[in-house]
């Protein structure tokens, strides 16, 4: 017989004995390949355009080479450009509203 | 290879497209995938791919074993020695300083001297998850829970596979074994829960957990004498929320990418402190080990089988599950304290089973349980004992003005706690939202928040609190 505590449990609680393997993904929902390339194309995409500091950031740290040159003189060109008209102002800006609101109240 | 990393996010853009092209072939696939969780494991220190692959080569060889043997004294002979293979493995590698460290200590304190040698080699990142894996390939194979022993490219898969291999979860192999064996239907991919559970990972880790860790726990457990009980309370509270940020974060994005990939991963955390009681919490926290614990140690050492021997079984299992943790003794205490808590509470069940009900009784019960693995926390972040009763210490030391507490601290404290409040459901609702939007535009959407959470993130990235485990 269930006690007053087993009852208030379950209300919160997972069952007694709940299975080994619980499955996260049992009820998501499903797209087909095609779609969810174009999804992570297009969130690359979106990366690169407004995230150019941070691969330029990247591209800095990579170990000193012949390759990792080219790479950053690409990365360097494409902020360049993008900073012309002012893309990667939008993530600067976040960072500063970001860092205000960190600093908000501190002495 | 951190996952919060521009590095993870080329390296899985490639192995994404190179594993879906090869899904018609699923040996090549197999490969694929191989090839890239070793790369990802050599992105350490490629030396140890070496010891990877040896325990891959020992687990197959003894589930071959297992499986080929008749009678059931020798196959449990030869899980025993699959086991204390393992065990060894890890022993070398994890516990065998701290055990040598021990001894010489021990001995000295009785006046001799032994002098036991100490072995310079780094520890393994994830080893301890990938010797539970082994563990659980021969075991799943004894128990008859995997028909047949598995072709060497699906054990070495199913131990290398890199979204769990460095942090779990801890994947048990009947559970994923038949899921390499499967063909993947590239019609059906859970892209948008996989993206949300990416995203949220990114904002725990990036954001949540290393600002907790930056501008709060580090400061307090590094000098706890420096600090008023206040302060130190928001310390404890703040480590409490930066581990289940940092771990539950790994847990989501692996989740998310095995996801992304065709394989699913069992869930790791269930908004752990809204637990009950200790019992609860740990169905709730690290639900792959705990589970796995209970199934291959607590269940095995005879479970609840008599009063006396569930409270050794208990005290036992915890005991050794706080040592997994790490090699001290601190660990060892943070284990037993749980130990010893489970116990009073199934005691106490079982003695006075009619307890208040309603909402009074589980507020006291949630704020009580939290506080308990709060101050469990203590031992677990603290270096050492000393450092640990310093903290405590602290915590009677009213009076002193408050140095941490700003609007921002403040925020992630309690912003992530009252996360833990939120309906168990959220994911299904926040997913049927999403999925309303054209999946290009969510696709557009995740780049800008990865982007945004990268501008609200300090620079640089500590790694996961579970990578030294």
């Amino acid at each position: 017989m269930a006690t007053l505590f087993d009852r208030s449990l379950e209300k919160f609680a997972p069952r007694a004995m709940p299975p080994a393997v619980i499955d996260v993904m049992a009820d998501a929902g499903v797209a087909p390949f095609r779609r969810v390339a174009g999804a992570i194309v297009t969130a690359a995409a979106v990366m690169a355009l407004f995230g150019s500091e941070a691969l330029l950031n990247w591209a800095n740290d990579l170990p000193i080479s012949a390759t990792s040159d080219t790479i950053l003189s690409a990365a360097q060109s494409w902020h360049d450009a993008l900073s012309r008209v002012g893309v990667p102002e939008i993530a600067t800006e976040l960072r500063a509203t970001f860092r205000r609101f960190q600093g908000w109240g501190k002495q | 290879m951190l996952f919060p990393t521009l590095n993870f996010g080329l390296f899985f853009f490639v192995v994404f497209f190179l594993a879906w092209g090869a899904s018609r072939w699923p040996a090549l696939r197999i490969w694929v995938l191989i090839f890239a969780s070793y790369a990802f494991y050599a992105f350490w220190d490629w030396r140890f791919t070496a010891l990877l692959l040896g325990s891959t080569i020992i687990n197959w060889g003894m589930g071959r074993i297992v499986h080929a043997l008749g009678g059931e004294r020798n196959r449990k002979r030869a899980v025993g020695i699959a086991v204390a293979l393992n065990l060894a493995v890890l022993g070398v590698f994890k516990y065998f300083n701290f055990f040598s460290e021990s001894l010489n200590d021990a001995l000295l304190s009785l006046g001799s001297r032994a002098d036991l040698p100490y072995l310079n080699v780094a520890l393994p990142v994830g080893i301890s998850f990938f010797t539970f894996h082994g563990i659980s390939y021969v075991v799943d194979l004894y128990r008859g829970k995997l028909v047949r022993p598995a072709p060497f490219s699906h054990v070495m898969l199913y131990i290398s596979f890199f979204p769990q291999l460095v942090a779990g979860p801890i994947v048990r192999a009947s559970f994923f074994m038949p899921q390499i064996a499967a063909r993947p239907d590239p019609q059906e991919i859970k892209a948008c829960r996989a993206f949300l559970l990416i995203l949220g990972g990114l904002l725990k880790k990036v954001v949540i957990a290393n600002y907790l860790a930056t501008d709060l726990v580090d400061d307090a457990f590094f000098d706890p004498t420096r600090y008023g009980a206040l302060d130190l309370l928001l310390g404890v509270y703040g480590y409490a929320l930066q581990i289940y940020c940092d771990f539950s974060a790994y847990t989501d994005i692996a989740i998310g990418v095995a996801a992304l990939l065709g394989f699913r991963f069992p869930q790791n955390f269930n908004q752990p402190y809204r637990a009950l009681g200790l019992q609860d919490f740990w169905r709730r926290w690290h639900i792959s080990l705990s589970s796995w614990l209970r199934d291959y140690l607590y269940i095995p050492l005879g479970g609840n089988t008599g009063d006396w021997r569930r409270y050794r079984n208990l005290m036992i299992t915890m005991l050794l599950g706080g040592l997994w943790h790490g090699a001290a003794w601190t660990f060892v205490i943070w284990g037993g304290l749980h130990g010893i808590a489970l116990s009073l509470e199934h005691w106490l069940r079982q003695r006075w089973p009619r307890t208040l009900g309603g909402r009074t009784w589980r507020a006291i019960a949630i704020f009580v349980t939290f506080h308990f693995v709060c101050l469990t926390w203590i031992f677990f972040r603290a270096p050492d004992f000393e450092h640990a009763f310093l903290y405590l210490g602290g915590l009677t030391r009213f009076g002193a003005p408050t140095q941490f507490a700003s609007p921002f601290i403040l925020c992630l404290v309690f912003g992530a706690l009252a996360a833990q409040f939120l309906p168990p459901d959220r994911m299904e609702r926040i997913e049927a939202a999403v999925t309303r939007v054209p999946i290009a535009l969510q696709g557009a959407l995740a780049g800008f928040c990865i982007v945004a959470i990268d501008a609200f993130g300090p620079s640089g990235i500590a790694p996961f609190i579970y990578f030294q485990f």
